[in-house]
């Protein structure tokens, strides 16, 4: 097989500064603040059943509020890797993925609707574990070269 | 028989001699520049000198080391690029249970 599609995915993943990534996921947690406050009882629909038994709609509105104007403080600070970025890419790695997780267990089959949340939070991961694999792949090259 | 290296003794000669000195003087002056101002992006050794071998080292070790990343970068690629498959296979696998269930019905 080819390497040249594992290299330039490589590439992708690894050489690129994820700014865009958290464009996108401050646009889609501000959108999700406004359609949650939007007048109407979004949490009656079967698919919020697990996001409500949590906390009220309202409440959602207010974090996904938090999280965008966090998400936008760090892209315009261009501090991705302070204690507050750090800390938050965690937090919003699990929000996503509590997001995505309870609305796939609330109903079935799973609502096609969620297949960008779905990306949104797997790029929340990325972006949280990203320098944590960095950090061992420079111990492992470190160790490496010194016993040669 | 003239010598080989007799120096010429018209005096247009001689001035077309010590321009093309002049001009290696020059050349020569500014090779020296490059090469003092080259030497100050070294790192003094304990002798005080550009300490050449060192950078080598140096140099060689980032490159091992920005290997080793690669390497391993490669590597996590991939393996994430398998889980991907597993788990379109698991939905696939699924989403085919699903409709078998309800086609046997």
């Amino acid at each position: 097989m080819s390497t040249k599609p594992i290299d330039s995915l490589t590439s992708a993943l690894w050489d690129t500064n994820l700014v865009f990534s958290r464009l996108l996921l401050w646009a889609a947690e501000f959108f999700w603040f406004l359609l949650l406050i939007w007048p109407g009882d979004t949490f009656g629909r079967p698919t919020y059943n697990g996001m409500a038994t949590v906390m009220p709609e309202q409440a959602w509105a207010l974090l996904f509020l938090l999280s965008s104007v966090t998400q936008i403080t760090i892209v315009i600070r261009q501090d991705y890797h302070c204690w507050l970025a750090r800390y938050f890419a965690a937090c919003n790695a699990v929000l996503w993925c509590f997001v995505v997780i309870s609305m796939l267990l609330s109903v079935y089959p799973p609502p096609a609707a969620i297949s960008v949340e779905i990306t949104l939070a797997l790029a929340a991961i990325w972006i949280w574990i990203r320098p944590f694999l960095l950090l061992r792949a420079y111990e492992r090259a470190e160790r490496i070269t010194t016993h040669l | 028989m003239s010598e080989q290296n007799e120096l010429p003794r018209t005096c247009e000669a001689c001035t077309e001699v010590r321009k093309d000195v002049d001009g290696i003087h020059t050349r020569l002056e500014s090779v020296e520049h490059s090469h003092n101002r080259m030497k100050e992006a070294f790192v003094k050794n304990e002798l005080g000198l550009p300490d050449y071998d060192g950078h080598r080292v140096r140099e060689a070790a980032t490159i091992d080391k920005a290997k080793v990343v690669q390497g391993y970068q490669r590597d996590m690629t991939k393996r994430a690029l398998e889980w991907l498959l597993v788990a379109v296979s698991v939905l696939i696998g699924q989403g085919a249970i699903d409709w078998i269930k309800t086609h046997l019905k």
